[in-house]
């Protein structure tokens, strides 16, 4: 579907029709009274869409939307329920079963909760080292030791050396996700997903980090997943932009084209309630009405039918797909695209 | 490796309870190993004087058999930390195993494992240790490894919430995603950041296993060729009332032991644990 986007180019990360459902085993009451033995969670429910090295794409969307899962899902960190992602073409179950430590070596992730990300019992100059013999970097553990000393001081962290036998609990966050990104970087992925690097972050970092995992991923190269709630920072970092609703993407376009033309009104409604640092600037905010949604009872046709403002009744039975609104600008939307 | 020990004994130091338990641990030691030169008589030797009231001659007085109580005391303890140790030992290591795989893989090897642990469960242990007592003789090899095959359920159950939780940790999933293989996962990552509950079940896994072979020998199952506490209370047991000395100090070297453990077990708990460490430190 977003082929247009980077025809160009040929994807280093595709991912086709992915789904991912839980499922859950107790008794549901569906919205219209009848029992089901079981509820059935689709956190993703068929995401298409392709990234061409060195490309960033931002993830957006509320709580619940399902862009954690696909970060997970695009790492291999949960398995498809249905669908395939291929990473250079290469269905990436396949390069899991077949070599591991070379599949991970090509898809990285950094994680939303950096105080989390490496265990307690672990000094960083060993959580540096044993992910370098892991994956066969450095001929001696003291080669190691230096190497890691280079990475430290690249990433800013100085003196360096005395980072090594310290341990992650007497770092602060932001010095944290640095060591994330330098340890997911030392493997030379060619596809990271930064799962909400910053929200835990003080503000007064977030643009160091942000920064770094730009700096890092563009020399070398690395395609980037970034997964935010956060629409000002998801526009500064990413070249495109796709929106989740209910575990689907409901648009996709160049970063700045979706936010500041978004088509579909899911879209609409998210960039119209996004905070502005201007006091003065004046702007109208949707208000959608009713619930967020549970990704249990997905409505047919349109998910976003029932808070839909531009709902017609022809939403209810034709099943959206994301269709070209012009100039690689995708929406999943009738009422925008027509037909 | 001097430096290793350096820090261990900055790290003991610190520690209050890990301290006292560990002196006493020793005074436990050095009594089982000294026991021939510290004793005062044969285990076994049977003097004239019965159910004699503590004196000179003997410091804990004697039993019923005029057998001297110091001198058995001293050369039980043997037994019993043989025996608790043993047993406990084979406990964690099973409960450890067992629950963190279980907890950590999930899924059906989840569901295998959590049946057999709640048949093991439901086992009583004690009554096994006695048919296998029954049937195999009263060897102590026989009783610790039983006791130890039958009593890591509550090892396992401990380890298997830890797992259950720690796989949710970000720290857990990162390596996951850095390419450590589960394997490699659950051993250098799930079970150390879990075993503090079990460290702490164990050591009073090793007071529980030193009770129940006191049972067994207060039963009159005990190894009759080896002396052990339970016996002492057991041939004191007919003297209740007119010789108190006799399940009493034999009743205190049990509840000696039992803390022994348990504070070198909960300091242990304090040590391991990187921020309980620190903790520590400001207390101090």
């Amino acid at each position: 579907m977003s082929k247009a986007l980077s025809s160009e180019r040929v994807p280093v990360l595709r991912a086709e029709e992915v789904r991912r459902h839980y499922v859950q085993k107790k008794k549901h009451v569906r919205p219209d009274g009848t029992v089901a033995r079981r509820a059935v969670v689709k956190a993703v429910d068929g995401v298409s869409f392709a990234i061409a090295p060195g490309e960033i794409a931002g993830v957006i969307g509320e709580s619940g939307c399902g862009k954690s899962t696909l970060g997970r899902l695009l790492v291999r960190l949960e398995k498809c329920t249905a669908g395939g992602i291929y990473l250079d073409g290469t269905d990436m179950e396949a390069l899991y079963r077949g070599d591991r430590l070379a599949f991970r070596r090509q898809t990285q992730m950094v994680f939303q909760n950096p105080f989390d990300t490496f265990d307690p019992r672990h000094s960083i100059g060993k959580i540096l080292t044993d992910t370098m013999k892991l994956h066969h970097i450095g001929g001696s553990e003291a080669e190691r030791r230096e190497l890691a000393v280079q990475e430290l001081a690249s990433a800013g962290l100085l003196p360096a050396e005395s980072f090594l036998d310290r341990f992650p609990y007497e770092l602060s966050g932001g010095q944290l996700q640095r060591i994330s990104i330098l340890r997911s970087m030392l493997l030379g992925p060619k596809v990271m997903v930064a799962d909400e690097p910053v929200s835990m972050l003080d503000v007064s970092i977030r643009a160091d980090i942000i920064n770094l995992l730009y700096e890092t991923t563009r020399r070398e190269n690395t395609a980037m997943v970034f997964i935010s709630h956060d629409i000002t920072t998801t526009r500064y970092i990413s070249d495109t932009i796709a929106v989740m609703y209910l575990g689907r993407i409901v648009e996709l376009g160049q970063a700045d084209e979706v936010v500041t033309n978004p088509q579909h009104p899911y879209t609409q409604a998210l960039i119209s309630n996004c905070g502005s640092i201007d006091p003065r600037e004046k702007r109208q905010a949707i208000h959608l009405p009713g619930e967020p949604p549970t990704p249990v009872d997905i409505p047919a046709g349109c998910p976003f039918r029932p808070r839909c403002p531009r709902a017609a009744a022809a939403c209810r039975e034709r099943e959206q797909t994301l269709r070209d609104a012009g100039a690689n600008h995708f929406v999943c939307c009738s009422q925008v695209t027509g037909l | 490796m001097k430096k290793t020990l350096q820090k261990a004994w900055a790290v003991i130091r610190g520690n209050t309870q890990l301290k006292i338990g560990l002196v006493l641990l020793c005074l436990l030691l050095l009594t089982a190993l000294l026991a021939p030169l510290l004793a005062p008589y044969e285990p076994f030797f049977l003097s004239d004087e019965l159910v004699a009231a503590p004196s000179g001659v003997h410091p804990l007085g004697t039993d019923g058999l005029g057998r001297d109580v110091l001198s058995m005391l001293i050369f039980g303890t043997r037994t019993s930390l043989v025996v608790g140790i043993t047993a406990a030992f084979i406990a964690g290591i099973i409960g450890t195993l067992l629950g963190g795989v279980a907890g950590y893989f999930g899924g059906r090897t989840d569901a295998v494992l959590g049946e057999l642990i709640n048949i093991f469960m439901m086992m009583p242990t004690f009554f096994l240790v006695l048919i296998v007592v029954a049937l195999f003789g009263s060897g102590l090899f026989n009783v610790m490894v039983v006791m130890g095959l039958t009593s890591w359920v509550g090892n396992a159950k401990l380890m298997r919430a830890q797992a259950m939780s720690l796989r949710q940790r970000t720290f857990v999933r990162a390596s996951e995603a850095i390419g450590e293989s589960r394997l490699s996962i659950l051993f250098r990552h799930v079970i150390p950041n879990g075993i503090f509950p079990i460290i702490a079940n164990t050591t009073m896994g090793i007071a529980s296993a030193i009770l129940t072979e006191s049972s067994l020998a207060f039963l009159g199952l005990g190894d009759p060729n080896i002396i052990s506490w339970g016996q002492v209370i057991q041939s004191g047991k007919s003297y209740l009332t007119n010789g108190w000395w006799i399940c009493l100090f034999g009743g205190l070297a049990i509840i000696y032991t039992v803390v022994t453990f348990y504070l070198i077990g909960d300091g242990l708990n304090r040590v391991l644990s990187p921020k309980l460490r620190d903790l520590g430190k400001e207390g101090s």
